[in-house]
């Protein structure tokens, strides 16, 4: 019955300061790879911070009279290198690509 | 349990027959909501199931179907404002076409997107059509779209082709390049480009490039839970 009272709590009217994107994460070659759907969104109203294990992005769309936040914190799959990675946005369409953290292996000794 | 087809205004003989029903992209959903606004199609009927999920459309305090049939212009287009787990949507998709096969319609329409991975990159998305028979091919030659000439189509498309030809109803199904897990209201003016020679007036579609944003944002809500219908189904083979 856990479907019955998901479909009743959901609603297309719900208003929230701070919306969830749209949004997809994949690791491929390149390393991870996110897209989001940020319609309305500048790229002047747009803030991309990453770390070694997470990606945060911030928004403001302005879509006719409508004023939306968005904030998306994502853990990469993989740890990545924050230095490498870029973002482009295209049509609201946003795609970051993390490139993966070198991983480095040392020779460990054995006492 | 059946699904229930409630008429409320004087049928259209021979109707072209569009089905939307959330999918990739919202593909068909977006197309639709164009075409009841530009042809001004009115609200003739109902469809509704014990099935269907149990949740309502609200206007002015007062429920309405989730599942609703719009006509006009020699033209049904039945529309499924939520997103229908695998068995009701192919209960509803029978429902529908036994219903309209008694009307004799001239071509049944069913558009879908196609998730394309790199669709960013992609300005103008590529329409494939099928048909679920050479008579329907031959009644429907002025459609767009490039012809699928060899291959297999599965998932929702494949179903309602089945079906349709099952019942003698000539179909056609138009499926796009599109996001998976975004709207996309490119992709569904292309759907509309192509199917607008057979549907008899112009469909303008400006209005629809020039309102991409508002629609992704209002339809967020509803694209997200069409994701997540996909994941929980039993069967996600019949998700298009």
């Amino acid at each position: 019955m856990g479907w019955f009272y998901r479909e009743v709590r959901w609603g297309y009217f719900t208003v929230r300061d701070v919306e969830e994107p749209l949004h997809e994460v994949k690791v491929t070659r390149e390393g991870v790879v996110i897209t989001m759907d940020l319609p309305g969104v500048r790229k002047e109203d747009l803030v991309i911070s990453a770390s070694e294990d997470a990606i945060l992005v911030e928004a403001v769309s302005r879509v006719g009279g409508t004023r939306v936040r968005y904030r998306k914190l994502i853990k990469t799959p993989i740890p990545i290198d924050p230095d490498k990675v870029v973002a482009r946005l295209t049509n609201g369409i946003l795609q970051i690509v993390a490139p993966p953290k070198e991983m480095g292996f040392r020779r460990v000794k054995v006492e | 349990m059946s699904v229930e087809i409630i008429e409320t205004a004087p049928e259209v003989k021979n109707p072209i027959l569009i089905l939307a029903v959330p999918g990739a992209g919202l593909v068909s959903i977006i197309a639709a909501d164009h075409l009841i606004k530009v042809a001004d199609l009115k609200e003739v009927g109902k469809i509704d199931s014990p099935l269907f999920p149990p949740v309502i459309g609200v206007k002015d305090g007062v429920a309405m179907h989730t599942v609703k049939i719009y006509g006009g212009k020699g033209l049904y287009v039945v529309k499924a404002e939520v997103p229908l787990p695998v068995d009701p949507l192919l209960k509803l998709t029978i429902s529908v076409l036994d219903w309209v096969a008694r009307k004799r319609p001239k071509l049944a329409i069913v558009m879908g997107g196609v998730p394309e991975e790199d669709r960013i990159k992609v300005e103008k998305p590529q329409v494939m059509a099928v048909f679920s028979s050479e008579e329907a091919k031959s009644l429907a030659s002025g459609i767009g779209g490039e012809l699928m000439k060899e291959g297999y189509l599965s998932g929702y498309a494949a179903f309602f082709l089945r079906e349709a030809s099952r019942r003698g109803v000539p179909a056609a199904a138009l499926m796009v390049q599109s996001f998976a897990a975004y709207p996309d209201p490119g992709a569904a003016a292309e759907v509309l480009k192509a199917i607008e020679p057979v549907l008899g007036f112009d469909v303008d579609i400006s209005q629809l490039e020039a309102e991409s944003e508002t629609i992704r944002l209002k339809l967020k809500e509803l694209m997200a839970k069409t994701v997540q219908t996909a994941k929980e189904s039993p069967a996600p083979m019949y998700i298009g």
